[in-house]
């Protein structure tokens, strides 16, 4: 009894259902947002997360690190600093920095137990490190913040007897390339819905394998395209975890056809 | 006469004898499986420093009974399981989430200990987890 009522480490959750830190730093997939908070905590305990993944494009290079915290899987806090290589698209700058400052709140539900699926509600804070970039590019502000609302859940043995994860998140957002080239422009001043989703099938329980799709806006006239990914994910243990995925971004800046794969590397504790 | 007989015929040729389907209790391998799974279940949780202090007043002779009538009845095998309901069992004992999610972790290793195929073992597992409501914090 005095073991379960003092704080744990987190590790009270099933392995893979924390995910990993998504590109914007909560908790999901690769690209998608899910409901899930970050990392093992469970009701009584608080998880750390530390992640680090690069995505190699034809053109471009992205790399990014975040971290979350988990509060008793009910409040999930994520920092995410991403830095994009341009790769000589401007004259003035090398590379574009964006940080991201995530809230996310558990309101209902759990992927797997009870009658409703996990339920959360999140807030991104995201600001780029070189404000001028985002004017460069005709962006209408180089921060902005950004609501979603996501439902996942996990359906053991849900397809032809394998556990199919599907998760569903709608983002309020004016967000070019997630924020990396801005907010806003000339073609849409205020943010909108967007949807963001994946569906997975846990082969076992330390691997998943799926399909991520993210709609996007494209403020800026530059033809964004809506993403997609087929990710492999292994989770050998609840301290370590690996995703692999190609993703398919689109035209970036006037760039046609970006795709490369994407490696994410995850501690959780 | 002759209808019965005109039946029977078109039962031949159809199948209408075939086999039924075989249950999740099948799958699990019947009696043997199933007395089988719940052995390894044992070794697990007994070496599972995180529960075992759970168990440490627990018959094993009768919770491996209780166990496999419970299982072999929701599996669909000839069973009829007449102990405590899940929310009795586990009264008084404040069972946490995170309890409930590492025995569910000792029946992951168990089952792959005795090499169910992973969909008999998504299978059973999505029939224990509504039991999860009447287990937590009781």
């Amino acid at each position: 009894m005095l073991a379960a009522s003092t704080v744990q480490a987190g590790d009270g959750r099933l392995r893979a259902t924390g995910g990993q830190l998504a590109l914007d730093g909560a908790a999901g997939g690769g690209l998608a947002a899910f409901a899930i908070l970050g990392g093992y905590a469970s009701d009584d305990q608080i998880g750390f997360s530390a992640n680090q993944k690069t995505i190699q494009l034809d053109d471009y290079a992205l790399v990014s690190s975040a971290v979350a915290v988990n509060v008793r899987d009910r409040v999930e806090l994520s920092l995410a600093r991403s830095v994009l290589d341009l790769d000589g698209l401007l004259e003035a700058q090398d590379a574009i920095g964006l940080s991201t400052f995530g809230l996310k709140l558990r309101l209902a539900g759990d992927l797997i137990y009870g009658d409703w699926p996990i339920v959360s509600a999140g807030v991104q804070h995201k600001s780029m490190s070189s404000p001028d970039v985002a004017a460069a590019l005709g962006a209408d502000r180089d921060s902005d913040t950004e609501l979603y609302l996501g439902a996942s859940r996990l359906f053991l043995a849900g397809l032809a007897g394998q556990n199919l994860l599907l998760s569903g998140t709608v983002r309020y957002t004016r967000a070019n390339q997630f924020g990396l080239l801005g907010f806003g422009g000339p073609q849409q001043r205020d943010r909108e819905l967007e949807f963001e989703g994946a569906a997975a099938i846990l082969a076992r329980p330390d691997l998943a394998f799926g399909v991520e799709y993210r709609s996007r806006p494209d403020a800026l006239g530059l033809g964004e395209d809506d993403a997609y990914d087929v990710f492999v994910g292994w989770f050998p243990s609840k301290r370590v975890s690996l995703l692999l995925a190609y993703v398919d971004l689109g035209d970036i800046a006037g760039r046609p056809g970006q795709q490369g794969l994407y490696l994410s590397l995850q501690g959780d504790f | 006469m002759r209808l019965m007989t005109v039946i029977l015929l078109l039962c031949a040729l159809i199948g209408c004898a075939s086999r039924p389907a075989p249950t999740l209790y099948d799958e699990l391998g019947n009696k043997p499986g199933l007395d089988r799974l719940l052995d390894a279940l044992e070794v697990e949780v007994k070496t599972n420093v995180r529960i075992n202090h759970l168990f440490e007043q627990t018959d094993w002779d009768y919770l491996h009974a209780r166990l496999f009538d419970q299982i072999c009845e929701l599996a669909g095998g000839p069973c009829v399981y007449d102990g405590l309901s899940m929310t009795e069992a586990h009264t008084g004992m404040e069972i946490t989430r995170a309890e409930f999610n590492w025995f569910v972790e000792d029946l992951q290793r168990a089952m792959a200990k005795v090499e169910l195929p992973q969909a008999t073992q998504n299978r059973l597992l999505a029939l224990l987890a509504p039991m999860h409501g009447e287990v937590i914090g009781q």
